[in-house]
């Protein structure tokens, strides 16, 4: 069995203070965001996502997470939280220095399931705000069944995207 | 002295008003923010304040606290001078670090 991604959506990120990108086409069982060098115009930010339903984000109390935040100045930290009104991509801080921009891979599942939780795995590095590298790695769900169609980031206390491609696939499967 | 949650989601909503307008990037179409959206923003910006101000102290003590090898090291130097105590350098440098991020009251 072969496998490939299926590009639906990218979109670029220059200004305001939340990104959404959606997709249309639900015939996919898993997918795939990739976003990279995501900037803020203000220091000390974090990062933040929901899913969207119908293309509006879905702010609910029902996110949880748990992750493992790898860094290189201090020990490594597992997080997690439940009853959360969205998803941290970082809890850092990112900064507006050069080089200081957050990346990362995003598999979404059951998505197209009505009748499952939506989850999500996270795979992210960024710089913070005072250049201290980060690693992110773990897990996320939406604690509520029903379908998804997307992704909306935001930043924290309302800041502004400065830069940021995001795109989203499909994971196809032909065998 | 602590704020109110309350008190925090009026200085947010306040925050949000003096904002506008907010854009959104939706799908690669810029646009302002609607009602709901700000209705969001309100709420999530009074939960960080609330939020910060209420377990801020652990990021920022976590940040603050030297690394573990060295926190070793301090404690066996204070152990190895019969120095166990306030006077030790293990004991100073980490009251120094809660001190200078406080829980609030």
């Amino acid at each position: 069995m072969s496998s490939s991604l299926i590009l639906l959506n990218e979109i670029n990120a220059t200004s305001g203070a939340t990104a959404n990108i959606t997709f249309s086409d639900t015939s996919f069982d898993v997918y795939f965001l990739q976003f990279n060098d995501v900037r803020c115009d203000t220091d000390d930010k974090d990062l933040n996502f929901r899913f969207t339903s119908s293309g509006t984000a879905d702010d609910s109390a029902n996110y949880e997470y748990a992750v493992y935040e790898l860094r290189a100045d201090s020990t490594h930290v597992n997080r997690g939280a439940t009853g959360q009104t969205s998803l941290p991509v970082n809890i850092s801080g990112q900064g507006t220095g050069t080089g200081e921009a957050c990346n990362g891979n995003i598999f979404a599942f059951n998505f197209n399931n009505t009748g499952e939780f939506s989850h999500v795995t996270m795979e992210i590095t960024m710089f913070d705000f005072v250049e201290r590298i980060f690693g992110w790695q773990g897990g996320g769900a939406l604690k509520a069944v029903g379908a998804r169609n997307g992704f909306e980031f935001f930043w924290e206390s309302s800041a502004n995207f400065t830069s940021g491609n995001f795109k989203i696939y499909g994971l196809n499967k032909t065998n | 002295m602590a704020k109110t949650k309350e008190e925090l989601q009026a200085e947010a909503d306040a925050e949000i008003e003096a904002s506008k307008p907010i854009m959104q990037n939706k799908d690669g179409v810029v646009i302002e923010f609607e009602d709901s959206d700000y209705e969001t923003a309100k709420k999530d910006l009074g939960e960080e304040k609330w939020q910060k101000q209420q377990f801020g102290y652990i990021q920022d003590r976590r940040d603050s606290y030297p690394a573990i090898g060295d926190q070793l090291d301090m404690l066996w130097h204070a152990i190895d001078g019969n120095k166990l105590d306030k006077t030790s350098d293990f004991y100073k440098d980490l009251k120094k670090v809660k001190d200078d991020n406080p829980k609030p009251s």
